[in-house]
């Protein structure tokens, strides 16, 4: 009792403004002045948030575009009249039914195109759409005769008794529609901020390091197509019971340009932004009904926000909070330079007095936002240096753990077969086209070592990697990753078996932050369904706590806390590359393929990472290979080598055995090889 | 004989569908964008023409002009709105194009209205009786421009130093560029090419049909699949899929019984489309991997 009684007391006056808000909306509808034909387009303004959220999950989260979104709400406003006619079901138990035909529809639909890499679901849709307009919506049969369809509503209840529902009062149907949206908003929220809404986003940014993590691509994309289906199908059963009646240019290709220019307005992953917009596109749609000189217009100015949304403000309405913030601390930041520079004048005075500790506490100061997850934006410039030395020496001191690993290093028994294999390539042959990029080659990684993977440039090392990822399917020879035979495995499933990789050209996912990056890396260990997120149970938050906790302690390992919240966009690249090694751990690999780590490093970096290496096999026991050209890094990290030149294994064992070897001298300083055949082998090799 | 009908049916449509596929697919390998605003690029044109006609241009003139406009057109949105927006990602590209074509269509409606507009006639009025069936002039020109425009982009990519260049440029931009292409140029003027095609077929169908704004641009969504059947990246596929389509809609509604189902036409051809891409579905490789 106390403890509620203390929330009341904690009431901010802006809360109270917010329940007041809440309280009117509730409420106006049965106001004396509230205009009958406002509660009609409030009506509206909840359908359309309810397609305008489908768009923001679809094209905003996973980046796939559907043009039929009218033509899907057309299938669940029919379908819903089909149910009424034929079946006699009434309201609100025909509305998942309705869904449900919205979102079987998808499925089919999305089920083949999303088999097609790229934006062909785009193409499937507006084909989809132009069909129903021509074919669906005229068969007499679905949609009644020339598209129009009429039910009629009957009253659930007795008529005035106390619960009594009738629909075909705009008041009640108010209520109805805006309970769907509201609970539409609530899933798709609680969608977004679980595993599946963090699948979503690595889909946009990089399909191969979803794959990577063990993220099926097509089956979230699917899920997301279904899940928008479902959301219009919501929709169009709304209509049709909110109108009693339906025809078919409310579903056509226009209309469908029309709901994507909502989402656009809203800024495309905001859904509070699509929510505003919805409400805006509605009170246009009744001006430009009622106003007589706008007649007409409703296209063309629907038309036109589209467009200049999307060149001039591509954030729309959601990035509205954010911008207000940045004012708002951009004049928190001049005040604060203002007091600052009084306060140092104080704090030199007592410098002067021996005091000098004031300062390390006037520097944590500086940067207050930081925990909000977005960098201050005036002191882009002058943080960035301050930063990096106030990281430097966390930096060195985590560098003193993790470099004692090199100075005792984990010694193995030289008798390989002593470990299980993990990786096993055999008689790997990769062709393109004419050329052979990998002939023959087998190699091993057994439990416990760091395998390293040398060749020249262009001998086909990456062609090979991708073999043993899933990327390219050789034409001859056999993967096996942890004993099974992966080869004709697609590439999430291979990382299922534990294994975690690390990419040439880095592939983290750029809209995302640190942490979120990570915590994408926690997919597998996560296995709540998709259900779990909508409702946001228990055991799904608990879950994500789990993993929250997973990723700060790798962050912590690895001393990369001071980039957590920063987004990877704009990470120098020395930092991307250790977030990629930190994501790959987060996985819980046995093993990690690091796909050329040391290109772009500098020298020091170099090292720091090849210290990393050494700490991550010998305190985490997670097994590594290593494709590199650096071969003093390679020889200096790797239990044992392996050299490929030209497309062929040329060598293999311990690294100081290897060093020696006249044949692998020979492919690194160009001796006894006709320049010619190297030139050919460079030029081509190279294919992946 | 029942089959030179349908044939004779299908041959304007696999003509305006080949042109409209042609440019899909030479804008897809220079931008790397499906360009959902091509059904703007068909109506745009057309009615310019008319327009210019309608001013009292001779009407070879106001085509000229049109197809100039169509070019331009092809130009502004590539501009305008997948150049600015390469720096987002490919779907805000594809969105733009949408949002192009929602302003042409939206603009050109407001315009010109939504009633059937009447043309004047390109080639001569008339039929050519071929058995005991008949063919427009005006469908049988618009065959023979596709067949000499498709030779012509066919000898341009073939044969010269520009079509090398456009080819070059599409496949790998930055090593065009240190060739002294600019990348820029080649992708302006695959969109001007691709405008231009469409703009050609959009007049020509509208002169032998009628002009209505939807109608017509929608007349661009079967070289989507025609497109999809010929493999995005291959201009004679694009011409194969265009002849499979265009027979598949024209010969259609003059088959018995089938025919008679209203959209019968376009439920084949979205069932073509799914079946087209169940069988072209592929893995993850590595031409999904962000450079």
């Amino acid at each position: 009792m106390s403890r509620s009684f203390s929330v009341t007391l904690d009431l901010h006056p802006k809360h109270l403004l917010g329940f007041a808000i809440v309280a009117f909306l509730g409420v106006w509808p049965w106001l004396p002045f509230a205009p009958f034909s406002v509660v009609g387009d409030a009506i509206v303004a909840a359908e359309y948030a309810i397609v305008a959220i489908s768009l923001v999950l679809l094209v905003g989260w996973v980046g796939q575009i559907s043009i039929a979104q009218a033509a899907l709400v057309g299938v669940g406003a029919y379908t819903t009249a089909l149910i009424v006619q034929h079946l006699s079901v009434p309201f609100p138990a025909n509305l998942p039914l309705a869904a449900a035909c919205s979102g079987a529809a998808a499925a089919v639909l999305g089920a083949v195109a999303l088999r097609v890499r790229g934006l062909y679901l785009a193409v499937a849709t507006l084909i989809f759409g132009y069909m129903a307009d021509e074919f669906l919506f005229h068969q007499t049969w679905f949609s009644g005769y020339g598209g129009e369809a009429v039910i009629s509503q009957p009253l659930i209840g007795h008529q005035g008794a106390f619960p009594s529902f009738d629909f075909t009062d705009r008041r009640t149907f108010y209520y109805v529609a805006w309970a769907c949206a509201l609970i539409a908003l609530y899933a798709v929220a609680n969608l977004r901020s679980g595993k599946t809404g963090r699948a979503f986003f690595a889909v946009r940014g990089s399909e191969v390091a979803a794959a990577s993590l063990g993220i099926n691509v097509t089956r979230y994309k699917l899920l997301a197509f279904v899940i928008s289906g479902v959301l219009t199908g919501v929709a169009g059963n709304l209509i049709m019971v909110g109108q009693q009646a339906a025809s078919s240019d409310q579903f056509d290709l226009s209309v469908s340009i029309f709901y994507l220019s909502i989402a656009v307005v809203g800024g495309l992953t905001s859904l509070g932004g699509a929510l505003v917009a919805s409400l805006i596109f509605a009170s246009l749609n009744e001006a430009f009904l009622r106003v007589h000189a706008l007649n007409g217009y409703l296209d063309v100015t629907s038309a036109v926000l589209l467009a200049v949304v999307l060149l001039a403000y591509p954030g729309g309405l959601g990035a509205v909070p954010a911008m207000l913030r940045t004012r708002q601390r951009q004049a928190a930041h001049l005040l604060d330079r203002f007091q600052r520079g009084l306060r140092l004048r104080r704090v030199l005075r007592r410098i002067s007095a021996g005091r000098e500790v004031e300062l390390a506490g006037m520097r944590t100061a500086d940067a207050p936002s930081s925990h909000l997850g977005e960098p201050p934006p005036m002191q882009e410039s002058a943080s960035a240096p301050e930063r990096s030395t106030a990281t430097g020496p966390d930096e060195e001191t985590g560098v003193l753990s993790i470099a004692s690993f090199r100075r005792n290093r984990v010694v193995l028994d030289p008798d390989r077969t002593t470990r299980p294999p993990l990786i096993e390539a055999e008689g790997i042959t990769v062709r393109f086209g004419g050329l052979v990029a990998n002939d023959d080659v087998s190699f091993t990684v057994c439990e416990g070592e760091i395998v390293g993977l040398i060749g020249p440039n262009g001998a086909g090392k990456t062609t090979l990697f991708n073999a043993v990822a899933g990327l390219n399917q050789p034409s001859a020879g056999r993967v096996r990753l942890m004993g099974r035979d992966v080869t004709d495995w697609p590439v999430h499933e291979r990382a299922r078996l534990g294994i975690a990789r690390t990419f040439q050209a880095i592939q983290l996912f750029p809209q995302l932050t640190v942490f979120e990056n990570l915590m994408v890396a926690t997919h597998l260990q996560n296995s709540t369904g998709v259900l779990a997120h909508i409702v946001a149970s228990e055991r799904s938050i608990r879950a994500d706590l789990a993993a929250r906790e997973r990723v700060r302690e790798v962050l912590e390992m690895l001393d990369l806390q001071a980039l957590a919240v920063r987004p990877v966009r704009g990470l120098p690249f020395g930092n991307l590359r250790m977030v990629e090694v930190a994501r790959a751990i987060v996985t819980g690999a046995r093993a990690i393929m690091l796909d050329e780590p040391a290109s772009g490093l500098d020298n020091a970096e170099t090292e720091r990472l090849a210290d990393l290496l050494m700490y991550v096999r010998g305190a985490l026991g997670i097994t590594l290979l290593v494709i590199e050209h650096d071969v003093p890094f390679v020889t200096s990290v790797s239990d044992y080598m392996y050299v490929i030149d030209r497309g062929r294994l040329l060598a293999e064992g311990p690294p100081l055995e290897v060093q020696r070897n006249e044949a692998v001298i020979a492919a690194y300083l160009g001796q006894a090889v006709p320049s010619s055949a190297r030139r050919d082998a460079a030029a081509g090799a190279r294919g992946g | 004989m029942e089959l030179m009908v349908l044939i004779l049916l299908a041959l304007p449509l696999v003509a305006a569908y080949a042109l409209f596929a042609l440019g899909i697919t030479v804008i897809f390998q220079a931008s790397r964008v499906l360009n959902l605003a091509h059904g703007g690029m068909v109506i745009l044109p057309a009615y310019l023409t008319y327009s210019f006609a309608k001013a009292g241009l001779p009407i070879l003139l106001a085509v000229l002009l049109g197809v100039l406009s169509g070019a331009l057109l092809g130009i502004v949105i590539e501009r305008v709105f997948v150049r600015v927006l390469r720096k987002e990602s490919v779907t805000t590209q594809t969105v733009g194009t949408v949002a192009a074509f929602g302003l042409i269509l939206a603009f050109t409606s407001k315009v010109y209205g939504t009633t059937p507009l009447h043309m004047p006639a390109i080639f001569p009025v008339g039929f050519v009786s071929v058995g005991n069936s008949s063919i427009k002039y005006g469908a049988l020109g618009l065959f023979g421009v596709m067949l000499v425009l498709a030779a012509a982009l066919f000898a341009l990519f073939r044969f010269t130093a520009i079509g090398l260049a456009m080819r070059g440029a599409a496949e790998n931009a930055r090593a065009a560029l240190l060739m002294g292409i600019n990348p820029e140029r080649t992708t302006q003027m695959a969109w001007a090419m691709g405008g231009a095609l469409a703009g050609v077929a959009g007049i020509l169908l509208g002169s032998i049909t009628d002009l209505e704004p939807f109608t017509l641009s929608l007349q661009a969504l079967p070289a989507f699949v025609a497109v999809l059947i010929g493999g995005i990246e291959s201009l004679p596929g694009a011409l194969i899929g265009s002849i499979v389509v265009g027979c598949v809609i024209g010969a259609l509604p003059g088959l018995p019984y089938v025919g008679r189902i209203q959209g019968a036409s376009q439920l084949v051809l979205t069932a073509a489309a799914l079946v087209v891409m169940a069988l072209r579905g592929q893995r993850l490789s590595l031409g999904d991997m962000r450079a």
